[in-house]
């Protein structure tokens, strides 16, 4: 990626093979020591250099803080379930409705594609949607040590603006929403590419964090001379301008209209593309041009049938 | 609606998809960041984290010193090279800013201003040296309001001055103060326009790379006006103007901001010329907010005279602009315009408008998509409503009777400025049609009594275009030139080049202008190419791509020169077919003997023989290459009105536009999507400052607003579906009837929006006296505290 939007100081990233791992790893190195997750706030402020941390401890690795169950009357989030599972999980939208309704509103679904529960919680962001919704349903902090773990309610979680009641060393592992129970962040997305098959904004994942993976960037959406059902709509609409913007946008539908079951409403659409940023356009004629796209993918078959 | 009559072609008015947008569409554009050369450095800046500081010493060593630093420039090593100062392109009599520094060196007046440049091997090296300069500031008191600016006593930011002033310049006509005084209803508000900015989603860059002889330099930049930033460039460092060459490759928006050179692009050639190596310099997006030109920001105290039946007779305005802690390169620039056009499309003969330009501990500011016009428009129309509330006269009515109508057109508007043609009042009728007005009315009494805040806003702007006439540049102080310069070159393959000194950043030149070009010759529009952004093969226009003048001047000139073009194939033609020149008529790639259509070349067929020219009548030059200097001789005026219908929830203070509806007129449309476009997305950013878009200073001088999560832009969750009518009225004194459509969408939001929420709000008395409307203001203007 460019210098525009990678440029953080030096740091040292270790990639954490389980929690012991990873609580043993923050606890020798204290303070110095920042946890990565799934980056989407972290990131943006190691690029502009806001932070600095001698030491990034990637936890995605580990599978075992990837979940969502309900016991206890409550909803569990594993911390490094990504948003967008939490998104799609049925017994979230059953059981805790405000969280499902809120984190449609978490960035757009780049971010949510790679962004988790407990990376958003324990950045505490004041205006991020988890931390509020949090407090206001009384939910409930999972908090381990090296040699403890913790139960925090969120009122004394969330202590100020962007700072928890985790000591150096703690590791937010869980987050339990009693069941039953707006702000937004906007970033212009135009760094957008498919990570195995997920559009994720390229410049707040480490190359490092891809090793192994598929990375398809807008090049590899379409061959020179024939344009995706998608660029020949964004052409016929005048659905671009200065461009700059276009290959984020045409990337991130490329995942969207993939999963369509049934032609998407102008309100998803913008839904679907709210808090990404074109600055030329207006946006409607993007709309119409995603519009056009799933008819004209539908027609070629690429667009699974309602039939 | 009324189409032009004389248009010159199919293809212009056509639909026509973009030339540009296969390579954007797949990756293969090429911006200032995409450019990598061999053995390139990298630069970052070393900028000041506080907005008003003496600088006691800069100690550069430890940078120096870091490993992959190739070089660090301070404000003192451009002083003893005679380089260090940035002129101010548009300048007003008695203007005391005329210039500003590169690099601060004695003292820094505002956050974000650049002290120091490295250059190093990565971005990365360059970020950590930057880190690694070590500044003594000693800070000095700080002034950052405009107004408190001006009182006795305030912080000065250049005390060499004796005040905070920059400049007064006032625009009048008739007898204002008359009009005043014995007017039956007069208004006065004080309203306030916040400071915001383009932010283009593509940041500033440049890349420099010396050449190998003595003074080249070859420069890639983000910049809408590559022969304009060559000029500057060149005087800026004391280089010979030929040996310098300036680029604008593929450009990510501009919207104003880009019209300017900044130092850190000069600064970026300056270290290119002192290591010998290419040189990259990409602003991020925390220097864009804190570094980029501001805008905007004005405070009007205005009164509005009327008689009883709403008939305007007199506009007296105060206001104060803050042009932060320097003049940008376009000086109070906007503010001027503001003076200008602050009459609108609306009948009255007494005026008087004086603006106090201000500095303060902030960052300049400069160009902005409508340049000073929304400001304008928001102070005016904000008036009209007042108005109306006032006499209890429907808004749409009050507007009726005293817009211009096409019978007084043209017209001089009491700024001074002779309004061409258009139909002011058709547009607002066909806008109060497009959101169902009358309807709306009935069912917002209707929702009222269910306890629902239904608004109704209506606005209209006149926006002057098509810049401009030379000679009215110098007139208003603007150091630039009015022309365009184009060549329209047919090749031997009756294939045509266009070359052109404008430079898109989005707007689709490739297309609009070759749709023109193909018009005029009957070739194919794909047989078109359109070559901008190189000062090295492209004619001199310093002007570039702003103020929406490259329709309105650089399509007449390639019209014009591709008319010679046609004029000299058909003179060839002749002289092959043993015809009169008179008798050939050029169509669909072919030239052919009037009444006799077996008689006929093709144009390639012609053009092989103009470039071969082993038969060519006597006296004519080979080839079929043609150039035209076209200057206009007036400026020309563009238009629109706007209506929107929302709804305010008073509990939340969220705003919901149910209907916006534009009708608009740009003269004869070369490509009525690429209008659609510009006046949708210019629309978009006009919603954006009416309800979102504020640049914040603590007091301080610290900015609050650094990033998206502060400085929020409007989504595709905020920006309505927009129904949109066309008039057609060609531009009067313009070949091919154009006038501009660049900004216009961008003007009129805040004032409809601003309209719309007092008349939802109507009911609590609540008087909308700036922007942005934010959920938070919104709410408190619905919800008054009780009075004491």
């Amino acid at each position: 990626m460019s210098a525009r939007s990678m440029k953080p100081a030096p740091f040292t990233l270790r990639r954490a093979d389980s929690v012991d791992h990873a609580l043993a790893l923050l606890g020798d190195h204290g303070e110095d020591a920042r946890v990565l997750a799934g980056g989407q706030s972290l990131m943006p402020l190691i690029n502009l250099r806001l932070s600095q941390p001698a030491l990034l401890v990637d936890l995605n690795g580990p599978k075992e803080l990837h979940y969502v169950c309900t016991a206890d009357s409550a909803v569990r989030f594993g911390a490094l379930t990504r948003q967008r599972t939490l998104e799609r999980d049925a017994s979230t939208a059953k059981h805790v409705p405000l969280l499902a309704q809120a984190v449609m509103l978490v960035g757009h679904f780049q971010n949510r594609n790679r962004g988790t529960v407990g990376g958003s919680l324990a950045h505490a962001d004041p205006a991020a949607e988890l931390p509020t919704v949090a407090v206001a349903l009384d939910a409930e902090m999972v908090v381990r040590g090296r040699d403890s773990t913790r139960t925090v309610d969120a009122k004394t979680f969330f202590q100020g603006p962007l700072t928890t009641a985790l000591e150096p060393g703690e590791l937010l592992v869980e987050a339990r929403f009693p069941a039953w129970g707006r702000a937004s962040s906007y970033r212009e997305g135009a760094c957008t590419i498919l990570l195995d098959g997920h559009a994720v904004r390229s410049c707040i994942v480490l190359a490092a964090q891809v090793d192994g993976a598929e990375v398809t960037t807008v090049e590899g959406l379409s061959d020179v001379t024939a344009l995706s059902e998608i660029q020949q709509a964004f052409a016929d609409n005048h659905a671009l301008q200065c461009g700059f913007c276009t290959p984020g946008f045409v990337v991130s539908l490329h995942e969207f209209l993939r999963d369509c079951d049934r032609a998407p409403t102008s309100h998803e659409i913008c839904v679907a593309i709210g808090s990404k940023l074109c600055r030329c356009t207006g946006y409607q004629q993007i709309v119409e041009a995603v519009t056009d796209a799933y008819a004209a993918m539908l027609a070629s078959a690429e667009v699974r049938s309602a039939a | 609606v009324s189409v032009a009559e004389a248009r010159p072609g199919l293809l212009v008015g056509a639909r026509v998809t973009r030339a540009e947008d296969p390579k954007l569409l797949t990756g293969r554009a090429r911006f200032v960041d995409d450019i990598d050369l061999p053995g390139m450095l990298h630069a970052a800046v070393h900028r000041s984290p506080i907005a008003h500081a003496r600088i006691r010493s800069v100690d550069v060593s430890a940078a120096l010193g870091h490993p992959g630093v190739h070089a660090v420039l301070i404000g003192e090593h451009l002083a003893a090279r005679g380089v260090g100062e940035m002129a101010v392109t548009w300048v007003q009599p008695g203007q005391k800013s005329v210039s500003y520094p590169m690099l601060a060196s004695d003292v820094v007046r505002y956050l974000g201003e650049a002290v120091a440049i490295v250059a190093a091997d990565s971005r990365y090296v360059a970020e950590d040296a930057a880190e690694l300069i070590a500044v003594d500031y000693e800070p000095l008191p700080v002034v950052v309001d405009a107004e408190r600016a001006l009182e006795d006593g305030a912080p000065l930011v250049h005390p060499d001055w004796g005040d905070n002033v920059v400049v007064q310049v006032v625009r009048e006509a008739g007898h204002v103060d008359r009009a005043i005084a014995d007017a039956p209803v007069v208004v006065r508000e004080r309203l306030k326009v916040q400071r915001s900015m383009a932010v283009p989603l593509e940041t500033r860059g440049a890349v420099a790379s010396p050449g190998g002889g003595e003074g080249e330099l070859t420069l890639w930049l983000s910049n809408q006006g590559p022969h304009r930033a060559k000029t500057h460039l060149a005087r800026m460092l004391r280089l010979p103007e030929h040996r310098v060459r300036v680029l604008a490759p593929d450009v990510g928006g501009g919207f104003g901001l880009k019209d300017h050179v900044y130092a850190e692009e000069v600064l970026t050639a300056l270290l290119a010329i002192d290591t010998g190596r290419p040189v990259k310099w990409i602003e991020d997006r925390q220097e864009h907010f804190v570094a980029s030109v501001h805008a905007r920001e004005q405070l009007h105290d205005i009164e509005l005279a009327a008689d009883e039946n709403g008939r305007i007779l007199g506009v007296r305005d105060r206001f104060i602009t803050d042009a932060g802690a320097y003049c940008s390169n376009v000086g109070v620039g906007p503010s001027v315009t503001t003076l200008g056009m602050l009459p609108g499309p609306y009948r009255f003969e007494n005026y008087r408008s004086q603006l106090t330009a201000v500095v303060t501990n902030k960052a300049p500011s400069g160009a902005y998509r409508g340049f000073g016009q929304t400001q304008a428009t928001f102070v005016m129309e904000r008036m009209m409503d007042r108005l109306a509330r006032r006499l209890e006269l429907d808004p749409a009515e009050l507007r009726l009777r005293n817009l211009v109508t096409p019978e007084e057109l043209p017209r001089q508007s009491p700024a001074g400025l002779t309004y061409d043609s258009g139909d002011y009042p058709q547009a607002l009728r066909d806008a109060l049609e497009l959101i169902d007005y009358d309807g709306w009315r009935q069912r917002q009494r209707k929702l009222a009594e269910e306890g629902r805040r239904i608004g109704i806003g209506l606005g209209g702007y006149v926006e002057m275009t098509g810049m401009g006439p030379s000679k009215e540049m110098a007139l208003v102080g603007f150091n630039i030139n009015g022309y365009q310069n184009v060549s329209v070159w047919m090749d031997p393959q009756g294939r045509v080049t266009v070359h052109t000194g404008i430079a898109s950043s989005g707007q689709g030149h490739q297309t609009t202008l070759a749709q023109i070009c193909a018009s005029e010759l009957g070739v194919p529009f794909e047989d078109v190419a359109v070559v901008q952004g190189d000062t090295a093969t492209t004619p001199y226009d310093a002007a570039g791509s702003i103020g929406s003048r490259t329709a309105a001047v650089g399509g007449v000139a390639v019209m014009l020169a591709s008319r010679k073009v046609a004029s000299k194939l058909r003179d060839l033609a002749a002289h092959l077919l043993e015809a009169s020149p008179d008798d050939v008529e050029l169509a669909d790639g072919r030239l052919t003997v009037k009444g006799s259509p077996s008689t006929s070349l093709t144009v390639r067929e012609v053009a092989e023989q103009a470039a071969l020219a082993h038969d060519l009548p006597d006296g004519m030059a080979p080839g079929l290459e043609e150039r035209e200097v076209y200057d206009p001789e007036h400026l020309t005026f563009s238009y629109a009105m706007h209506a929107a219908v929302v709804e305010v929830d008073a509990a939340t203070g969220v705003l919901s536009i149910l209907k916006y509806a534009v009708v608009h007129d740009c003269g004869t449309m070369i490509n009525p999507s690429v209008v659609e476009g510009q006046i949708l997305g210019g629309l978009a950013q006009g919603i954006g400052g009416a309800l979102l878009e504020e640049l914040v200073y603590d007091g301080d001088g610290q900015l609050l607003t650094t990033t998206f999560l502060d400085y929020l832009l409007p989504s595709a969750t905020e920006v309505p579906f927009v129904d949109l009518g066309h008039l057609e009225i060609p531009a009067l004194a313009v070949p091919g009837g154009f006038k501009g459509t660049g900004e216009g969408g961008a003007i009129a939001p805040p004032a409809v929006l601003a309209n719309a929420v007092e008349d939802a709000l109507a009911a609590s008395g609540a008087v909308v006296d700036r922007t942005p409307l934010t959920p938070s203001a919104i709410w408190h203007l619905a919800n008054p505290e009780p009075a004491p």
